[in-house]
Formats: structure tokens, sequence, C-alpha cells
């Protein structure tokens, strides 16, 4: 079955093709989570948030544009509301909050790492989504809702940015 | 320096990769996802309650209107007939113009209910 029939069984309800475009997406998303997110649990909630969502949304998705940039969007705007909560629920009890999370085991001389430190997390989105999931500046702009012109500005600034960093030169040496 | 930024933010991204793919096996996230999904759509959907809501509301206005219909037409009180002509028109003048005021008011309800009626029908037909 094709990606599109599957979408078109899953927007009359079945669930069961729904479970099948989750298995083909999740690593890609899940990849995702882990570079933007700070903790594992972080990361588990917001894939889940996410498929939740686009199962609920999905008659409202546009077969012109690719379903995973779809997907992104909607993972894009779930971190920013989860980050938005757990912020709030961090400043009232900080370190309790940070006890209870699993900690995260991506090297801590990832580059990614360094990224979301150096970077807003807009400009982490642009530079994975064109580096790693290879997007085009078009789809990039779509999922970011942004014009092109602000997605290739962000790209070119970021690179800047990253290539006077310090650290980050230190890193490259290392690789 | 921009190849070499590039070429380690792929090799980095692939690192990342490898640890999500090692997490998913640990994790089955499709299985809890599914079962999520099963929840929601057992779930009455909200447009039913909705749709309850406003046969009630159709129903319980019926009711309403016609206890004010009773209540509002103008009545002649019996004891009136007896009363001489001049007396029993005077008398009827408040009624009258009660019946008046009231008049348009009581067809523009009947208005408003005749459409709410369509309304459900239209409802009930979906």
């Amino acid at each position: 079955m094709t990606e599109q029939q599957l979408i078109k069984k899953a927007q009359r309800g079945a669930t069961d093709c729904f479970s099948q475009l989750v298995a083909s997406y999740q690593l890609r998303l899940y990849s995702y989570l882990l570079a933007r997110c700070a903790h594992y649990q972080e990361a588990d909630d917001v894939l889940q948030e996410t498929f939740i969502k686009a199962y609920q949304y999905l008659n409202s998705y546009n077969p012109k544009w690719q379903f995973s940039t779809w997907l992104f969007t909607i993972a894009r705007r779930t971190i920013a509301k989860y980050q938005t909560q757990n912020q709030q629920h961090q400043t009232i009890n900080d370190e309790d909050w940070i006890s209870n999370q699993n900690p995260y085991e991506i090297d801590r001389e990832n580059i990614w790492q360094l990224i979301k430190k150096q970077l807003k997390p807009k400009s982490c989105d642009v530079l994975w989504f064109f580096y790693v999931e290879q997007y085009s500046i078009k789809e990039i702009s779509q999922i970011m809702k942004q014009s092109e012109s602000w997605v290739k500005t962000n790209l070119h600034r970021s690179k800047i940015k990253l290539s006077n960093n310090s650290a980050l030169e230190l890193m490259l040496e290392a690789h | 320096m921009k190849d070499k930024l590039e070429q380690t933010l792929k090799q980095n991204a692939e690192a990342i990769k490898a640890q999500a793919q090692t997490r998913l096996q640990q994790t089955d996230f499709s299985q809890s996802i599914e079962q999520r999904l099963k929840q929601q759509t057992n779930k009455p959907r909200v447009w039913w309650y909705g749709m309850a809501a406003a046969v009630s509301l159709t129903v319980i206005s019926w009711l309403v209107f016609q206890q004010q219909k009773q209540t509002t037409e103008p009545v002649i009180p019996v004891e009136m007939v007896s009363q001489p002509p001049v007396l029993l028109n005077l008398q009827q003048i408040p009624i009258t113009i009660e019946h008046k005021v009231n008049q348009p008011l009581i067809q523009e309800q009947q208005a408003i209910f005749t459409d709410l009626k369509r309304l459900k029908a239209q409802l009930l037909s979906i």
C-alpha cells in the first residue's frame, strides 16, 4: 500500500494504517527530537504527542506537500509548547525537576549539543532540516512557516556564527 | 571550514540516529500510540454532544413558548359581558393594546421556532 493510500485509510479511522505511518516516520522524528530536546523523557513525550496530534488533524493534511514535512511542522510546535510548559514548571522547582529526568546520554561532544546551546531553536531546526533531512529551501520554509529568503538568511547567519565559535573550531579540529 | 562543518553536522546526526534507533528498539512507542488512538476513537464525538444540546434546547424553548402562548392570549373575562358596552370598551383597551404589542413579538417568536425546527430536521438528516 502506498503512503497516500495509508493516509486516506487513516483519515477514515483505520488506526492500523496510521500505525504503519508511525513506524515509517518514528526514527526520523525521534532523531530530530533527540537533537532538539534536553532529556529522553521530553523527546519521548513529544514524539507520542506529535503522532496523536497528527492523527487528530489528519483530515487537514494537504497531499500537495510531503507527509514528513507536515509531521515535522507538528513536531516543532509540540516541542515549543512542551518546553514553554516545562520552563514554567522548572522555575517552580528546578532541582527536583532535573533530578527526575532521565540523564541524556548523547555524547557531550556531539556538535548538535553545542549547536543547541549556541543557536536559537529556529536556527537549529533550519540546520537539521537542511543538512540532515536534506529538505529544499522551499520545503524548510513550509515547515518553518517563513519565507524562503528568511530560511536562506538564517542558514547563512548560523553558519557564520558557528564558524566564529572557538569551541566548535576545537571540535572540528578533533574530528 | 564550511565543508568540514557540513560533514561534522551529518556525521554527528548519524550518531544521534543510531542512538534513536537503539532507543526505539528498547521502547515500543508505536504500541502505546496505537493504544491511545484506539481510546480516542472509542470516545463519543464532540459533535454528538452539540447536537444533543441543540435538540434539547429546541424542545425546552418550544415548551416555554407553549406556556407563554397560553398566558399571553387575550381573553375577555365572562363578567364583562354583563357590563355596559362603554365600560366594556374602556376595560378592553389595555387588553387590546397588550394584544397589539404582543402580537408581533409572538409572530417573531413563532418564526424563530419554525427556523429552529427546520434546523433540527436538517441536523437529524445529516
